[in-house]
């Protein structure tokens, strides 16, 4: 099955970017340049963004759309970004916020 | 001291305020609220407010105003051990004339119960409420703050609340379910505005763009009110999480 975003609600129209490597909590994972990078963990099969500092309990993208919040990843070192509205940049650090619950 | 003695006399004749602003914070809406003069900051504002009792005419405007909550009027005129404390209060939903209420100090501590004599809307822009409390005279100098029924001291309110994983959530940032916000609606908050002050609904990263229109619905359902009832929050800028080295000018 194809996960990829080909029509994104707020960023348009998605070309297939050229394949990139970007790196999640130091583990490479393969993405298209341009794509959202919640789009490419998606693909990859990566569902949880980060963890809920009040319980531990993992979230996910919800919205996709840049409203909820949920995605938000720290990217290259800046914390809180939303990766559903953050495009793909080749070698891209990406690490997942918070600690899972005991 | 001299301040204090002073006030302490003034307020056997009726409300005085009772200002302890001790801070070197840049903050003077005390001294623009006052129509009579008795509250100076002054050119730097940063000074902590000088503060002449023998103009002040118990108006309560400054206890309004001030954010840090560092005025309250004391009235001792009810003479037979009892004093008034006027206190400002958020939370308007929850506090009627003839209830109880406890009265804390400084640090939060409960001094004791008091009566609720009077609730007065502070101004119509503004949230905020003047909760007149009858409390025994001498501990009411150090009366700071009040707390409603919403808390008990003898059953800690913890033990009342559903747990977290107890159907739909409506706030996601923070994590509250929809049985969290009914009970928080139970406990007598009725607009959009007072349970975000006391939950943290809608105070995350998303700022209720997310659980504003949920929640809404779900305390129209539990009290019965209009939309128009219940509110909005209060948005204020920046909409966004905004870096402040771009607020600076510099490129973030
Ligand atoms: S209560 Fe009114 S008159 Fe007294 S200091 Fe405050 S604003 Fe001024
Ligand atoms: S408004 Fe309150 S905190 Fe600000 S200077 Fe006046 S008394 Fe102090
Ligand atoms: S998934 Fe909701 S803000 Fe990104």
């Amino acid at each position: 099955m194809n996960l990829r975003v080909g029509r994104h609600a707020v960023l348009g129209e998605m070309e297939a970017g050229r394949p990139v490597t970007i790196y999640v909590d130091g583990e490479p994972v393969p993405a298209r340049e341009g794509e959202p990078v919640a789009a490419a963990l998606y693909a990859v099969g990566i569902r949880t963004t980060r963890y809920s500092p009040r319980s531990g309990e993992p979230r996910g993208p919800f919205c996709m759309i840049g409203r909820c919040t949920e995605c938000a990843m720290t990217v290259d070192g800046v914390p809180n970004v939303r990766t559903c509205l953050t495009a793909v940049r080749d070698g891209m650090e990406v690490e997942t916020p918070g600690r899972k619950k005991p | 001291m001299e301040v204090m003695r002073e006030v302490w006399e003034m307020a056997a004749k009726g409300a005085v305020a009772v200002l302890v602003c001790r801070e070197q914070i840049p903050c003077n809406p005390c001294e623009e609220a006052c129509r009579r003069g008795a509250i100076v900051v002054g050119e730097d504002i940063c000074t902590p407010p000088r503060y002449d009792p023998s103009r002040c005419d118990g108006c309560g405007r400054c206890v309004a105003i001030c954010p840090g909550m560092a005025v309250v009027l004391l009235d001792r005129s009810p003479g037979g051990g009892r004093a008034r404390v006027t206190l400002p209060y958020e939370m308007r939903d929850a506090v009627e004339a003839g209830g109880e209420a406890w009265a804390l100090d400084a640090e939060g501590v409960p001094l004791g119960k008091g009566r609720i004599v009077r609730t007065a809307k502070a101004s119509r822009k503004d949230a905020a409420m003047l909760v007149t409390l009858e409390v025994p005279e001498e501990w009411s100098l150090k009366v700071k703050g009040l707390r409603v029924r919403v808390m008990s001291l003898e059953a800690p309110q913890e033990a009342e609340m559903p747990s977290r994983d107890e159907g739909r959530t409506v706030c996601r940032c923070e994590e509250i379910s929809c049985a969290e916000a009914q009970a928080y609606a139970a406990m007598g908050f009725r607009s959009l505005g007072a349970l975000r002050r006391y939950s943290r609904i809608g105070l995350g990263y998303c700022q209720g763009r997310f659980c504003q229109t949920m929640l809404a619905g779900e305390l129209q359902e539990a009290t019965s009110r209009t939309p128009e009832e219940v509110g909005t929050f209060r948005v204020r800028p920046p909409v966004r999480p905004v870096k402040l080295s771009r607020l600076g000018g510099e490129d973030g």
